[in-house]
């Protein structure tokens, strides 16, 4: 699954999954948790979440810390708090960049 | 209920035809091969297919465990139907990693993952456009593998049937046997050179 990482950006997908680890979940609770946050907006397939949790964990940004009752917990690393921050500032450049040009006050 | 049922696009045909089995009220219990089990069900199932024939084994092992984390039922299909061996090897030079040398005992014939979800909260399992995407490659590249194969095949037949000039029966046999593995080990590598290097 592509992230456009290369150009400094996080998919939604990615950045959601990223922001529902701040606490240890197992992959199925992420996926619930997500649905919950977004009030069922974003409700994704299993093989997208396995997508975006096997990426994470190669970029090592989520790290596997326990396994209960036959389920692999998650949790979101350091790099993957600085790459929340990262994404945090650009997507607030974006906004001041919208309200500049198109006249928008956000 | 056992049905057998064979499909000229096995990848593409097994999700509609799973749901319209659900929409007549029978429910998935089985899969072996061609032959598919289905049990009558008041409560209505909604199915999602996946072909994983591409990815590496472990990687298949780790979605599967994911999905045992759910309380969805999962199924494996195979790819190629009405194929019954056992203890087989195949070279798969449009999949990834171990997947490139699959055998009966990891993902051979189970290529096609069967998910069954509550009707009413079906989601499909790729609902990422870069992953829908990706799954038509895969897709694209296995079929344009057999393909290939194939029509190589049928040269090889329509030369051997046609050159009248062979000496005896066996020596034809052995010179069609030969031909085709060469062409089929070439044409793999060809493969593997082209997705090593392709740009996408």
């Amino acid at each position: 699954m592509r992230d456009n990482y290369t150009g400094g950006a996080l998919t939604e997908t990615m950045l959601l999954v990223l922001l529902c680890l701040e606490q240890p979940r197992h992959g199925y609770a992420v996926g619930k948790r997500i649905a919950e946050l977004t009030d069922n907006r974003v409700q994704l397939g299993m093989g997208t979440l396995y997508g975006a949790l096997n990426n994470l964990q190669k970029k090592a940004w989520i790290t596997e810390v326990s396994r209960i009752d036959g389920k692999i917990n998650y949790q979101r690393t350091s790099a993957g708090d600085e790459q929340i921050k990262a994404e945090y500032q650009r997507l607030r450049e974006l906004l001041t960049l919208i309200e500049l040009t198109g006249g928008i006050t956000c | 209920m056992l049905v057998l049922k064979l499909f000229l696009d096995p990848i593409g045909d097994l999700e509609p035809w799973l749901n319209h089995k659900a929409q007549e009220g029978y429910r998935l219990t089985g899969v072996r091969g061609c032959f598919y089990n289905f049990e009558p069900s008041t409560e209505r199932y909604s199915y999602h297919t996946q072909y994983l024939g591409c990815n590496r084994p472990a990687d298949n092992q780790r979605y599967l465990q994911l999905l045992s984390e759910t309380d969805f039922k999962v199924f494996r299909a195979p790819l190629n139907q009405a194929n019954f061996a056992l203890g087989r090897f195949k070279l798969r030079p449009y999949s990834s990693g171990a997947g490139v040398f699959a055998n009966s005992f990891q993902d051979l014939n189970r290529e096609i993952l069967i998910v069954e979800t509550p009707y009413q909260t079906a989601v499909p399992l790729l609902t990422d456009a870069a992953d829908i995407s990706e799954q038509y490659r895969h897709i694209r590249r296995t079929y344009a593998h057999g393909s290939i194969v194939m029509f190589c095949l049928s040269l090889i037949i329509a030369y051997i049937l046609f050159y009248k000039d062979l000496p005896t029966a066996s020596a034809r046999f052995v010179l069609f046997v030969a031909l085709l593995f060469s062409v089929a080990l070439v044409l793999n590598y060809l493969l593997l050179a082209w997705r090593a290097n392709r740009k996408i």
